[in-house]
């Protein structure tokens, strides 16, 4: 049975891509079946996929191959429910398929959530998502399958790191992991690389690890345990 | 002020300079420094309550709320739509 998870967040720059894309490529790692969805055509999912192509193929360079089990599906989003469609197209239906809401599309956003099985809402620790966080409350409370990441944690910082508390605070029973500021997923797609292949003991990619644990239960219908580290 | 400091700053000639002392976590609440904690701990307990929120877009009293770069004037501009 396929799950699917949206993934959203109240604000741009929090990260949805980086977790949609990463979230996949660890539960891929873990030998579930996922696909990804890609609404916005800016290519953000392929990049940190590392499926964007720096050979040239006509001189006989290789494209980039997306790991076994994993599949991104792009569409330009005209139509809400084709990413439904593609996702289960196929021999294979993917097991979990996690979509980047875009926040460009309100009009996708409400049909995305209203048809998907869980919400992950991504916050960074910062200033504006406490500012933001009343308002969050109120929308996860829609569903008891709405779940919170905490994105871009920094305790060198200190109001990075009280944002993160606070939030964690706010959003305990909802909380299912943290993913710590790293620059490697940063160098990792200057390298047009996945964060795994790049950095596979770089901070971020553990905090992924333990969310792919989250995620497995979330598509198994579970309220998962936390993960975070704050 | 740290000695070190104090001496350093001796042997620059600069006794006057301003030198602001923070206190450690253990001293209280590590978020007192920063207003936004406490007006957002306000309206989650407003929301709580089910009291109504003081600043909420779209209600009568909104309008007459000055439109500057002050905290109380962000939050207006935080619709629900953007979520």
């Amino acid at each position: 049975m396929t799950r699917r998870i949206a993934i959203f967040s109240p604000r741009g720059g929090s990260g949805v891509s980086t977790v949609v894309a990463n979230l996949a490529l660890a539960l891929v790692d873990a030998g579930v079946e996922t696909a990804c969805v890609d609404l916005e055509g800016h290519g953000a999912l392929r990049l940190h996929l590392g499926l964007l192509d720096s050979q040239d193929q006509s001189a006989g360079g290789r494209a980039p191959e997306a790991p076994d089990g994993l599949r991104l599906i792009e569409s330009d989003g005209s139509r809400a429910s084709e990413w439904q469609d593609g996702a289960l197209a196929g021999q294979t239906p993917a097991r979990v398929v996690l979509v980047d809401v875009p926040r460009t599309r309100p009009d996708l956003q409400a049909e995305i959530l209203a048809t998907t099985d869980a919400w992950l809402c991504v916050l960074p620790a910062d200033a504006m998502a406490v500012a933001m966080a009343p308002q969050v409350r109120k929308q996860l409370a829609a569903t008891r399958q709405a779940f919170v990441v905490i994105n871009h944690v920094d305790p060198r910082f200190a109001l990075r790191r009280e944002a993160g508390l606070f939030l964690a605070d706010i959003f305990a029973a909802r909380l299912v992991g943290s993913i710590r500021k790293d620059e490697a997923i940063n160098e990792a797609q200057a390298n047009l690389e996945r964060l795994p292949i790049f950095s596979p003991h770089s901070a971020a990619w553990a905090d992924f690890r333990r969310l792919a644990a989250a995620g497995r239960e979330i598509a198994a219908g579970l309220r998962p345990a936390n993960s975070a580290q704050l | 002020m740290r000695p070190e400091t104090l001496r350093l700053l001796d042997r620059l000639g600069q006794t006057n300079f301003p030198y602001r002392e923070y206190g450690g976590e253990a001293d209280g609440d590590p978020t007192a420094a920063w207003p936004l904690f406490a007006l957002t701990r306000r309206r989650l307990a407003e929301q709580a309550s089910g009291r109504p929120q003081a600043r909420i877009v779209g209600r009568p009293h909104v309008e007459a709320e000055p439109q500057t770069n002050s905290l109380s004037a962000l939050m207006l501009r935080l619709p629900d739509e953007q979520l």
